[in-house]
């Protein structure tokens, strides 16, 4: 069994610093879980977020440089030597963010698509065993054919890094002459730093929320009801909805 | 990402504005909407133009943020445009229509998710959408990419505003934003658009599209629900806990189940024995990434603040009102955690 | 007679050369030491009757039992090998006599340590014996001694020999089984000590040494990638068992004892190490691997919460008369399992990771440190800008209870007319975490870039309130290139308050007792500027029991709370019951991780509030 994880160039959303995402640490993790070799593949130059993806458990990085699109690029060299499984991360870090790369992907090769993948069971007569994490901790089991992509679930189990492993990985170049595919529809539009906007009910309560002092139980009681339900953490009761 | 909070800027906004007064009330609750009215029903026969939405309701019912998508929908419709749900699952059509949606076209909940796209453009035909809109939902979050890569339409994922000319979603890591357009595809995270609040839609029925040929790449299986004590604790979305004011554990677990929340407990409570480890909440125990934490008896020490990291509500229960966690708290309640849960179960129970 | 005398006693000697040189091959199977090990022989003396003798004093009890021992069983032997061999006359043997008399005490000593009951932190075991052997080596050659000085028959002279040759072998055995091997290593690890500056200048050496990260193995796995010194500090450990009862991991009944852990690495370079009859670490299933100088340590002979229970606090290095590194030692392990394996505890990984994706290892983003600040208008020194002192923040200061105390000395610079700014966005995380935690790769970056930032700015000296960040840019940054002046915010206030700029006027109040934070304390050796402060500020100061360079951890360094091993009690807990014990009605702090700890202790307590906040509360127009 050999295992591509797709990396991408990430960069953390506090600090801005490079970083991988966690989604593809966790998919660095799954393609460990399922055992033989298991490569890196990037699309664009070696960044040094990529040699921190590495510390997590793989030994060479391919980096696909020479421009074009990502899609193509990719397809074309997963094309040339297909492996038995793809994994990648939710979603990207850095760049245009949509996760929509894995499904382009899959498209493009005609290869069936899972997401949310938690866990990677075994494999048999070319079916290979996963397991999906939905909302709320719900599990769904499944089956996919392989080859196959696979989108692990940021709460996948995560390989721990080890500096040892990310200062011996290869990161090696893979000169490629770039086609201008069709690829991700691009979006236009105008491009800012990004503003926090708050959310719709109290989000980001740092504090100066509403105190309530020494109500009797009756009371507090009530406006812990009222209070949860217009979070929505509580079913409206059975009478009619009274949600927002 | 939780908004970083600027405590100048926050300082600036509590004066009012050219004094050095501040102003009375520092912070309140946006609360959007109100409750149930009697409406009249609009309906549409042919719209100028149909905006899309798909709606999912596995548990028949329409929860905040399905509501929430509707009314995305209708902010792109507009006055002149119609919304047309797809709905994945089994609510009504009044509930739709309350909702925003003049129509409601039914997908087959049984369908695996690689036939999704089909059966979507299937049911989309007729109407030829100028939007789709869905949740970035596990599931609705997939649906919309498989979408999106095999109609080859353009996408904007995560949008956190919306209007009917524009747009905002984070782009480069959430370090910066891009204003464009409203694309073909939209997903919608939780709490960014306002449910509808106009008057009520007919949400009228409309034929199922036909179930697409299976392609044999995959086999899924039924979900399997987690009840709220079995998610892992850093997933839950609803977390309880129990610091030193808890003394009725038997009273705090039935309350827990009542609300359907998972358990969580302070250090010193699962140092005590009272609690397994597995349920502290902290630096040293679980991260919490929940959208509401309740805390009963718990003074808030720094290393269980940090455990309170990502989770967007805070409410507390502490008989003391300089608490650390009274500060973090979007709703703080002064008493007895040991009175309060009783009267709260009481009530709760009261409702059925 | 003299022949079969200096046959005895060279015998012995001689016996215990070879038994030596074989302890040094295999410590010379480690790296090799920095510097020439052998060549620092010469310093031995020196180091031994001065530096080992200064902490042995601490016990009188213990000092006046090796005195005697040691200084019995070495000056009678050379002696009495000296009259032998040069036929001297019978006062000379009346001299050995004494000393083997001196000696025979010294065991006396020796075994009333353990009788009527062996005190808890002492190992039994061969321990038992080894009086009986002191005694026989001491009461056989002095009575030989003494019948050459009488002239007594030669069937006399000839059993006393062979009681003192008896002796001799048990002595020998026990250098085996561990009990005299101290002696022996001992002299190979003050020669060979990894920091000799401990024994020059003010005998401070605390900061821990860079690793070259371009090597192919980073801290130690196996007992081979130790350097050939520390693996004779390991077998230079006397089990006195002072370490045990400072350490503050021990007493919280973590899975940490210091003198076991030692032992365990003692034996790890064996294959079949000697029995340990000491207190195991609490807790600790035992490891039954097999050891030997390539065998992987941790998780076959050591168990793993030992290493990350450890506060690096020092107590233990403190106490230690053997002059034992034992936080070198877990840092070494600690770096290996960290860098090489990746093998941290989840929440140590969590830090780590933040640190490494955000400079920060509480994931904040930088630009918030100075947000406690806000309200103060502090200004922001910009690259090229100069100031006179930069007000280095750390973590504590994303922290709400600790902004206060920062709130309170940045109004006391102000009221004495000082000149300062911070470095705001800029100033990253300065890598303590990191580097407790065995993550030097992580450590030299953060430092590096924490050295750049303060190199763009000119500043006369560097002021902070995190003893640890103190530490690292005074003690541990100048490795890597970073020499600054840097002070802790009390020495600045007991500056101004001694150069009048500040005027106190004590406040009536509850008792206050001073904990030292260990890495201002037994790191740096400040202990009197907050106690001035103090006295200066409040009535009634107490000192509770374990106080200045002997004082107890509060459990926050070394990335204890991150790493969060099993405990039975928390150290914290502990700390605020000694401060209840000599009726403390507060506790002043000087450190935000000591803040978070001992805020941290539940239910009625003293209050705790930073020396700043104190003096600010005290201060006069």
């Amino acid at each position: 069994m050999r295992s591509v994880v797709l990396l991408s160039g990430g960069i953390d959303p506090v600090s801005g610093r490079p970083a991988p995402p966690a989604g593809e640490i966790a998919a660095i993790g799954l393609a460990l879980s399922v055992g033989g070799a298991v490569g890196g593949l990037h699309a664009g130059a070696p960044v040094p977020a990529l040699r921190q993806a590495a510390g997590h458990g793989l030994e060479q990085v391919d980096c696909l440089q020479g421009g074009g699109d990502a899609v193509a690029v990719l397809a074309e060299a997963l094309f040339a030597a297909p492996p038995d499984l793809v994994l990648a991360g939710r979603q990207a870090r850095g760049g245009e963010d949509s996760g929509m790369l894995p499904y382009l992907l899959a498209e493009r090769l005609d290869w069936p698509l899972l997401s949310g993948v938690v866990a990677i069971g075994a494999t048999a007569e070319g079916w290979l065993a996963v397991t999906i994490g939905l909302a709320q901790g719900a599990r769904r089991p499944a089956q996919i054919r392989l080859p196959c992509i696979l989108c692990a679930h940021d709460a996948a189990p995560a390989p721990p890094f080890v500096f040892d492993r990310a200062r011996r990985a290869v990161l090696r170049v893979v000169p490629v002459t770039g086609e201008e595919g069709p690829g991700m529809v691009a979006v236009e539009g105008t491009e800012r730093p990004y503003r926090a906007r708050p959310r719709l009910i109290g989000t980001a309560s740092g504090g100066g929320g509403t105190v309530l002092e020494h109500p009797d139980p009756a009371e507090a009681a009530r406006v812990l009801r009222d209070h949860l339900r217009a979070l929505g953490m509580l079913a409206p009761p059975r009478e009619g909805a009274a949600d927002a | 990402m939780r908004a970083r909070r600027d405590p100048r800027a926050e300082r600036a906004r509590c004066l009012v504005p050219g004094g050095a007064r501040p102003r009375l009330a520092r912070a309140g609750e946006a609360v959007v909407g109100a409750g149930p009215r009697e409406r009249a029903v609009i309906s549409i026969e042919a719209p100028a133009f149909w905006v899309a939405v798909v709606v999912e309701a596995p548990d028949g019912r329409l929860d905040r943020w399905a509501r929430q998508s509707v009314g995305a929908a209708r902010v792109l419709a507009g006055a002149e445009g119609g919304v047309v749900a797809l709905l994945a699952g089994t609510a009504g059509g009044d509930a739709l229509g309350e909702a925003g949606a003049d129509r409601v076209v039914p997908l087959d909940g049984g369908i695996g998710p690689d036939a999704m796209p089909e059966m979507m453009l299937a049911a989309l035909a007729p109407f030829v959408p100028r939007h789709v809109v869905l949740a970035e939902t596990p599931a609705g979050g997939d649906w919309a990419r498989r979408l999106a890569a095999r109609a080859g339409w353009p996408i904007q994922t995560g949008v956190e505003m919306l209007s009917a000319r524009q747009a905002i979603r984070p782009v480069g890591g959430m370090r910066r934003e891009r204003a464009a357009a409203p694309a073909r595809v939209l997903t919608l995270p939780r709490d960014r658009v306002a449910s509808h609040g106009g008057t009520r839609r007919e949400g009228r029925w409309c034929p199922a599209p036909e179930r697409p040929a299976d392609r044999g790449r995959m086999r899924v299986g039924p979900v399997v629900t987690a009840t709220a004590a079995g998610i892992p604790l850093a997933e839950a979305p609803f977390v309880m806990a129990a610091g030193q004011g808890v003394v009725d554990f038997e009273r705090f677990h039935a309350l827990s189940r009542l609300l359907g929340a998972t358990e969580g407990a302070s250090r010193v409570v699962c140092d005590a024995g009272l609690m397994p480890r597995a349920a502290q909440v902290g630096a040293s125990g679980t991260v919490l990434d929940a959208r509401c934490y309740l805390a009963f008896g718990i003074a808030g020490a720094p290393q269980h603040l940090q455990g309170l990291g990502k989770v967007e509500h805070v409410v507390a229960v502490n008989t003391d009102l300089h608490a650390a966690i009274v500060a973090r708290a979007g709703l703080s309640i002064i008493a007895d955690a040991q009175a309060v849960m009783p009267a709260l179960l009481d009530l709760l129970r009261e409702e059925g | 007679m003299r022949a079969l005398i200096a046959g005895e006693i060279g015998g012995v000697a001689l016996a215990a050369a070879v038994g030596w040189l074989v302890l040094l091959a295999r410590w010379l199977r480690g790296r090799p030491a920095a510097g020439s090990w052998l060549a620092g022989l010469r310093h031995v003396p020196r180091r031994y009757l001065v530096d080992v003798h200064h902490v042995v004093a601490r016990r009188p009890v213990a000092a006046r039992m090796h005195a005697l021992a040691a200084g019995g069983v070495l000056g009678g032997s050379v002696l009495a090998l000296a009259a032998a061999v040069s036929g001297l006359g019978w006062s000379v043997w009346a001299l050995v006599a004494l000393a083997f008399g001196v000696g025979g005490m010294g065991a006396l000593l020796a075994w009333r340590r353990r009788v009527p009951g062996t005190p808890p932190a002492l190992s039994g075991g061969a321990f038992l014996w080894l009086p009986a052997a002191l005694a026989a080596w001491c009461v056989g050659n002095g009575l030989a001694a003494l019948f050459m000085a009488v002239g007594a028959p030669m069937t006399a002279i000839v059993g006393a020999v062979v009681l003192g040759g008896a002796g001799g072998v048990a002595l020998l055995r026990l250098v085996e089984l561990g009990p005299m091997r101290h002696a022996l290593a001992g002299v190979a690890w003050l020669a060979g000590h990894t920091r000799p500056g401990r024994f020059a200048g003010d005998g401070r050496d605390t900061g821990l040494r860079p690793l070259d990260l371009a090597a192919a193995r980073l801290g130690v796995l196996v007992p081979a990638d130790f350097p050939g010194p520390v693996l004779a500090s390991f077998d230079a450990c006397i089990q006195c068992g002072r370490c045990e009862e400072a350490c503050p991991a021990f007493a919280a009944g973590q899975r940490l004892n210091p003198k076991a852990l030692i032992q365990i690495l003692s034996g790890a370079m064996r294959v079949v190490p000697p029995p340990y009859a000491g207190r195991p670490a609490p807790m600790a299933p035992v490891l039954l691997g097999t050891g030997g100088m390539a065998q992987p340590i941790v998780g076959n002979v050591l168990h793993p919460d030992t290493l990350w229970a450890c506060t690096t606090c020092r107590a233990c290095v403190e106490e230690c008369p053997m002059l034992i590194e034992h936080v070198d030692a877990v840092v070494s392990l600690r770096r290996g399992q960290t860098l090489m394996l990746g093998q941290v505890r989840d929440g140590a990984a969590r830090v780590l990771e933040a640190s490494r994706a955000r400079a920060e290892p509480g994931g904040r983003d930088l630009a918030a440190r100075g947000d406690a600040l806000a309200t103060l208008d502090v200004p922001v020194l910009a690259p090229g800008g100069e100031t006179d002192i930069l007000l280095w923040l750390g973590e504590g200061a994303f922290d709400a209870r600790y902004g206060r105390t920062l709130r309170a000395l940045v109004a006391l610079m102000r009221r004495a007319g000082l000149r300062f700014a911070t470095l705001g966005a800029d100033e990253v995380d300065c890598g303590d975490l990191a580097r407790r935690l065995g993550d030097e790769a992580g450590f030299q970056s953060l430092a590096a870039e924490a050295i750049a930032a303060l190199k763009t700015r000119r500043f006369a000296k560097i002021v902070t309130a995190d003893p640890h960040a103190l530490h690292v840019l005074r003690n541990e940054y100048p490795a890597l290139g970073g020499i600054w002046r840097v002070q802790h915010h009390t020495g600045l206030l007991d500056e101004l308050v001694r150069d009048g700029r500040l005027r106190l006027e004590r406040r009536e109040g509850v008792r206050v007792a001073y904990h030292d934070p260990c890495y201002l304390g037994r790191y740096n050796g400040e202990i009197d500027a907050p106690r001035r402060l103090l006295d200066a500020s409040c009535a009634g100061r107490v000192e509770m029991e374990r106080h200045g360079m002997r004082a107890m951890c509060c459990g926050g360094g070394g990335g204890g709370p991150a790493s969060d091993v099993d405990a039975v009690t928390r150290i914290p807990d502990l700390r605020m019951a000694q401060a209840r014990a000599v009726g403390a009605g507060m506790v002043a702090v000087a450190c935000p991780g000591c803040t978070a700890m001992l805020e941290g202790v539940t239910g009625p307590r003293p209050d705790v509030r930073d020396v700043a906040e104190l003096v600010l509360a005290a201060v006069v127009a």
